[in-house]
């Protein structure tokens, strides 16, 4: 160690040694020479170019220093690469004792990609030979520090007067100087080991403990812990360590208060809290720099996504160890955030040094500056006469210092959109201009930022108010005289809570600033401020009509501050969105009177205005003449007032409020406060009851500030008087329409008319009384939209209708035999004599129910057929088929709402089929069950759900013998009826479901033989009869079943044939005991041939089947 | 020495270039990166000087210096070279561990021009 060193004798390290290595030592020395195209000097050229190659190696392999040499040759402009270059090259190359890779050529025509190329793959090439350079200085400094005693001083200290630097701090010296190198590597791992074994070894007990606070020595000492604190926090982040970087910062500065407290001269002055603001700021430069390591993982990802505001712990921290906010690194803006407090602080502590101290030291006694220098940390900060100096001099520019880095503080929070807290920086940066009287600044700030916010959006109102007064301060000594309107109109509101001083008083406001050229007009939306009065208009029904008057009521409601100024307003104008006129509350200047009640109830009369008004806020409004009303309109705090207007709409359509504008016009200010937005809670209505004001809600599913205008009302009706409620299938349904003219005038009215039906059907509907070509039946059903069928009439002109007068005409539906709800839909357009431009319409919709009259179930028996079957043989039966008998039984239920007459019920075939005939017979029996209706049994009226029993024989026959097809019959119940004897008849089909007979089918049919003798009860005479229509010969085996119930005489079992087209009877006589009853006789018939057992049919009266084997027979 | 910083800075009005760091030596706290010395290209007033006086007398005392007589390369092509080379410096570039890993990046250097007489 040289004695002139700074450092020499005890110093540990200046930074002048990295200055060394990072500017003036390089680890490759490149070299520039001409290489001329010239053969005539080229030879005497290269050998300069030796010679001067040979020089430079010369020193530097003369130093210890292993810097690299590379030559680059650059060829001579505007002419080709000599031919003998490579020659030339090598000789050089021979001559120097170069490496091939140190020694370039460089070929000045080269394109911008060709050079850059050229240039990186030198650098390329230099990369592991910078590093290896530095690691050789590394390994240098490591022999260094592992000596174990101290190098002597080149010259032996004074005794007493200097001291040697102690072991622990040559460590730290060449622990520091690893640090470097190990950088200047990019290592950034191993630079952070040696960097804490730096800083911890210069912290311990023999270095910094052993400085005394006035050596110069100490404030290096501070300096280089300052200086490895940031390496290491570098390195920190560099290696995505972020919280152990927010750790190691708050440790130093702890360490280094720790540190100030114990040696130096305390953590309470202001040169303190110049370093604590000169670390955070460090720190966020370091941030600003080493950026995006890690707090945002996702650069690409754009400005739309928001970037995390704070790092997540490291991995190596280990899960569930107790993180404190601060630890999660946040962004470079929460440093300098810290940084400007601290200058506000340092300012304070400044202003607070006694005059004494702060004179320059030239004025004052030597022992002064001596007690000053013990009092006064100047480490990174001024001496107190240069920090606050006496008089007028400009001292330490605190404001500038706190603008800068608010501002930074501003750009970092802005990046990460924390619009909220940008602008209470804003708001911060605007109170330092206020501090330092630049009114303008100030305002200008405070402007840009108050109409949009955030906070008012959010409701933050406390500092809203806070912006307010600092826009308050601005604007008064600014004289702006907008501002100040506008913040004193807000003021006013009692959502704001200002503090007591501020008295604010709208129309008073203006009076202390100088007064501004012209007179301020300001207009403010309601979206942008709070109002101390509060306007809504609200509509008394959902619907107007045109023409009618139409009642509507304003609401002025003040919101102001109890016991400020009551608001002097000098108009209210309301414009509406649709055809509806403007109105203008105009102020009538009555006396204000304080001592009204807190609600005031009045109507309003409007007129018409003389001059069209000249409304800008809504277009569609322009031109039009509003009306006008007089009212007192001077709002007090806590005061109410509702204004009952009435006014005639001249248009149909939407209505709705459009704004509301509030006037306050002065001799020394114009304000007008635009209400735009409806406020969604339920509106009110308000009115006098019992002489005290009283509201109801409106309840009301839309907005009550919108109305809708229907054009003026049809006056004439139509009206249905005879139309039922239900109509039956069948039925002609007439309808009669009255047609009512209540309008004050004759109208010339005609009529259309359309059934809407939900399926498709046969009715046809007409106008009765119109021939045949008028009425109109349309042959394919429409469908409308909704997707219903509908019939429609064409119009049918009623012709006049006096006034109050009226006229019939009817309406008919006929063959509606479907049972369905139709939808009848009257019209009556018309329009008034005097004004034949405006048609009117009035419509009605009726529901027109089509219901069944009847409802019948059947049964269909068969009945042994008495007559002889024909034969093959018998020439008197040719052409004739087989027949049989059935019976059909129906039970009819009525399902009419009112007793009706029942003329005839007839059963008609539709159709058979199966070459056959159906011959029926009348019908023979006609009862009803209902005991208490046989009244009425001889008129044959049926009551409302009443039963009737109708029976008919049928038979059916073949017509041909051969022909064994089933026969299928369809059947249908024709039942004439009228609901009175003067009515028509009716006639209601039914249909019987079908019946399928297999005629060629074997079968056996019981009937009781009817049987002279009586005297026997119990005895009762059966007679199977076996028929085989088949055209085979068939072998039947019976068996009847004996029973305990009865005794039976015939055979027990027997067996026979049947020819085909043949039948037999086999009779058996049953004698019960017991008397009357319900005897179940079984008997078994199996066909042999087919091996098939056959059922045995009832087929005569007395004689039933319940489902089980055998058949019940009835026994008297 | 914050003082003559400040000084400066009220006489001059400039805000820009502000930086706490400047409390410190450069040196001192800045990212190391090999350095790598050019000579002999370029037009020598547009050498970079800088460090203070005391800096520059307390260095060169005990180091060594290089002379040289060629003159220097100054064509255009060549002033486009230095060019180049200068676009690999990263000194005042941020740094940060993806730069430096980059794979099209040579490596971080600090690329600095000197004159003849270095």
């Amino acid at each position: 160690m040289t004695p002139s060193s700074p450092l020499y004798p005890d110093g540990i390290i200046t930074p002048l040694w990295i200055t060394k290595h990072q500017n003036r030592l390089p680890a490759v020395f490149v070299t520039f020479f001409a290489l001329t195209a010239d053969p005539n000097t080229s030879s005497l050229r290269d050998n300069q170019i030796k010679t001067e190659v040979g020089n430079i190696r010369g020193v530097f392999s003369s130093t210890n220093y292993k810097t690299k040499v590379v030559v680059i040759l650059v060829g001579d402009p505007d002419t080709d690469p000599p031919f003998d270059l490579e020659e030339r090259l090598g000789s050089i190359r021979r001559a120097t004792g170069l490496d091939s890779r140190h020694l370039f050529f460089f070929t000045p025509e080269s394109s911008a990609e060709a050079v850059h190329e050229f240039v990186k793959s030198i650098l390329t090439s230099l990369q592991p030979f910078c590093v290896e350079y530095y690691r050789d200085l590394s390994k240098h400094t490591r022999r260094k520090r592992n000596r174990t005693s101290v190098p002597p001083p080149t010259i032996p200290p004074t005794l007493g007067t200097s001291q040697t630097l102690p072991l622990q701090g040559w460590h730290v010296r060449y622990e520091f100087k690893l640090g470097v190198f190990a950088e200047f590597r990019q290592e950034m791992d191993a630079a952070c080991r040696n960097y804490e074994s730096a800083y911890e070894g210069l912290f311990s007990h023999e270095i910094f403990e052993t400085i005394s606070s006035w050596s110069p020595r100490f404030n290096e000492a501070r300096l280089l812990a300052d200086a490895i604190a940031i390496r290491i926090l570098r390195c920190l982040i560099w290696t995505a360590q972020p919280t152990s970087a927010a750790r190691f910062w708050t440790r130093h500065r702890n360490r280094i208060r720790d540190l100030v407290n114990r040696r130096g001269k305390g953590s309470e002055n202001y040169g303190w809290e110049a370093w604590e603001a000169i670390w955070s700021e460090s720190f966020a430069q370091t941030l600003a720099m080493t950026r995006r390591v890690d707090l945002s993982t996702s650069e690409s990802a754009g400005d739309q996504q928001i970037q995390p505001q704070f790092s997540l712990p490291e991995r190596s921290i280990p899960i569930g160890e107790r993180i404190a906010p601060w630890e999660l690194l946040h962004h470079d803006g929460y440093w300098w955030n810290r940084a400007w407090k601290h200058v506000r602080k340092r300012q304070e502590l400044a202003h607070q040094m006694p005059e004494e101290d702060r004179t320059s030291p030239g004025q004052s006694p030597a022992s002064a500056i001596a007690n000053r220098s013990d009092l006064y940390d100047t480490y990174l900060a001024l001496e107190p006469h240069l920090e606050y100096p006496l008089g007028n001099k400009k001292g330490y520019d605190y404001s500038f210092e706190i603008l800068n880095s608010i501002q930074s503080t501003t750009r970092s929070f802005s990046k990460f959109h924390q619009n909220r807290f940008v602008e209470q920086l804003r708001l911060e940066e605007a109170k330092e201009h206020l501090r330092g009287k630049r009114w303008h600044d100030s305002l200008l700030i405070v402007r840009s930022i108050w109409p949009c916010l955030s906070w008012r959006r959010a409701g933050w109102w406390k500092m809203v108010v806070e912006a307010a007064w600092i826009l308050r301060e601005a604007a008064k000594q600014t004289s702006d005289a907008e501002s100040l309107l506008r913040l004193e109109w807000e003021a006013h509101s009692s959502a704001m809570p200002i503090s007591p001083e501020w008295k604010p008083n709208l129309h008073r406001c203006l009076d202390d600033i100088d007064a501004p050229n012209t007179k301020p007009s300001v207009v403010i939306i309601s979206e942008d401020s709070l109002s101390p009065v509060w306007a809504t208009l609200h509509f008394a029904t959902v619907e107007g009509n045109v023409g009618e008057p139409l009642r509507t009521q304003l609401v002025l409601v003040s919101t102001a501050h109890q016991g400020s100024e009551a608001i002097h307003l000098s108009e209210v104008k309301i414009v509406f969105e649709g055809g509806l006129r403007p109105i203008r509350l105009l102020s009538d200047d009555s006396e204000p009177s304080a001592r009204t009640p807190s609600t005031v109830v009045s109507e309003l009369r409007l007129r018409e205005s003389s001059s069209s008004t000249t409304s800008t806020v809504h277009s569609s409004t322009i031109g039009l003449v509003s009306l006008v009303g007089m009212a007192d309109i001077i709002i007090h705090p806590g005061k109410r007032k509702v204004f009952d207007m009435i006014c005639i709409p001249r248009e149909a359509g939407d209505v709705k409020v459009a704004s509301i504008n509030m006037l306050c016009e002065t001799t020394a200010f114009s304000l007008t406060y635009v209400i735009n937005q409806r406020i969604s809670s339920k509106a009110k209505w308000w009115s006098i009851q019992d002489m005290h004001p009283h509201s109801r809600q409106l309840g009301r599913d839309s907005d009550a500030s919108t109305v809708r205008i229907l054009p003026k009302p049809p006056k004439v009706r139509i009206d249905l008087p005879n139309l039922k409620q239900t109509y039956y299938t069948g039925e002609k349904i007439s309808l009669a329409i009255v047609i009512r003219n209540e309008e004050a005038e004759t109208a010339d009215v005609s009529m259309t008319a359309r059934l809407l039906s939900p399926l498709r059907h046969q009715a046809v509907i007409g106008w009765e009384g119109m021939s045949e070509s008028d009425s109109f039946d349309l042959e394919s059903n429409e469908k409308d939209v909704l997707s219903k069928e509908f019939l429609s009439l064409p119009h049918r002109s009623v012709g006049l209708i006096q006034s109050a007068g009226s006229q019939s005409l009817t309406f008919s539906i006929d063959r509606a035999l479907d049972a369905m709800q139709h939808e009848l839909e009257l019209t009556a357009r018309y329009h008034l004599l005097h004004d034949p431009q405006t048609p009117l319409t009035r419509t009605i919709t009726v529901d027109l129910r089509v219901s069944r009259p009847f409802e019948a179930n059947y049964e269909f028996m068969p009945r042994l057929d008495s007559a002889p079957w024909p034969g093959f043989f018998d020439p008197a039966t040719t052409g004739t088929g087989l027949s049989q008998r059935f019976s059909l039984v129906s039970k009819v239920a009525c399902f009419i709402t009112e007793p009706v007459i029942i003329k005839s019920v007839n059963l008609r075939t539709q159709n058979i089929l199966g070459n056959a005939i159906c011959n029926i017979d009348e019908e023979k029996t006609l009862y009803v069950n209902h005991s208490s209706e046989r009244v009425d049994e001889a008129d044959g009226v049926i009551a409302p759900e009443g039963l009737r029993e109708f029976s008919f024989e049928l038979l059916i026959r073949k017509n041909s013998l051969v022909d064994s097809h089933s026969v299928a019959l369809d059947l249908t119940l024709a039942i004439q009826w009228r609901r009175s004897p003067e009515e028509e008849l009716v006639t209601s089909m039914l249909n019987v479901p079908r019946y399928v007979i297999p005629i060629s089918e074997p079968r056996v049919l019981l009937s009781k033989r009817r049987t002279t003798t009586k005297d026997q009860p119990g005895l009762v005479r059966l007679q199977y009869t076996i028929e085989n229509p088949s055209m085979h010969y068939l072998t039947f085996n019976l068996t009847m079943e004996s029973s305990d119930e009865f005794a039976f005489s015939g055979p027990k079992a027997t067996s026979f044939s049947l020819v085909p087209i043949s039948r037999r009877t086999v009779d058996y006589w049953i004698l019960a005991h017991l008397g009357a009853k319900w005897v179940r006789v079984s008997l078994g018939v199996m066909d042999a041939y087919f091996s098939k057992a056959l059922r045995v049919i009832p087929a005569g009266e007395g004689i039933k089947s319940d489902g089980k084997r055998g058949l019940l027979v009835w026994v008297e | 020495m914050r003082a003559d910083r400040f000084r400066l800075e009220l006489l001059t009005g400039s805000c820009g270039g502000y930086s706490a760091m400047e409390a410190f030596p450069e040196d001192y706290i800045a990212h190391n990166l090999p350095l790598i010395l050019l000579s002999g290209i370029g037009h020598s007033e547009q050498a970079a000087s800088e460090s203070t006086e005391r800096s520059r007398n307390l260095l060169q005392e005990g180091g060594f210096r290089i002379r040289t007589d060629v003159p220097s390369v100054t064509d255009p092509a060549s002033e486009n070279l230095l060019k180049t080379f200068f676009s690999f410096d990263s000194t005042i570039h941020g740094f940060n561990s993806k730069d430096v890993s980059a794979r099209d990046s040579p490596g971080a250097f600090r690329i600095k021009r000197v004159g003849r007489v270095g």
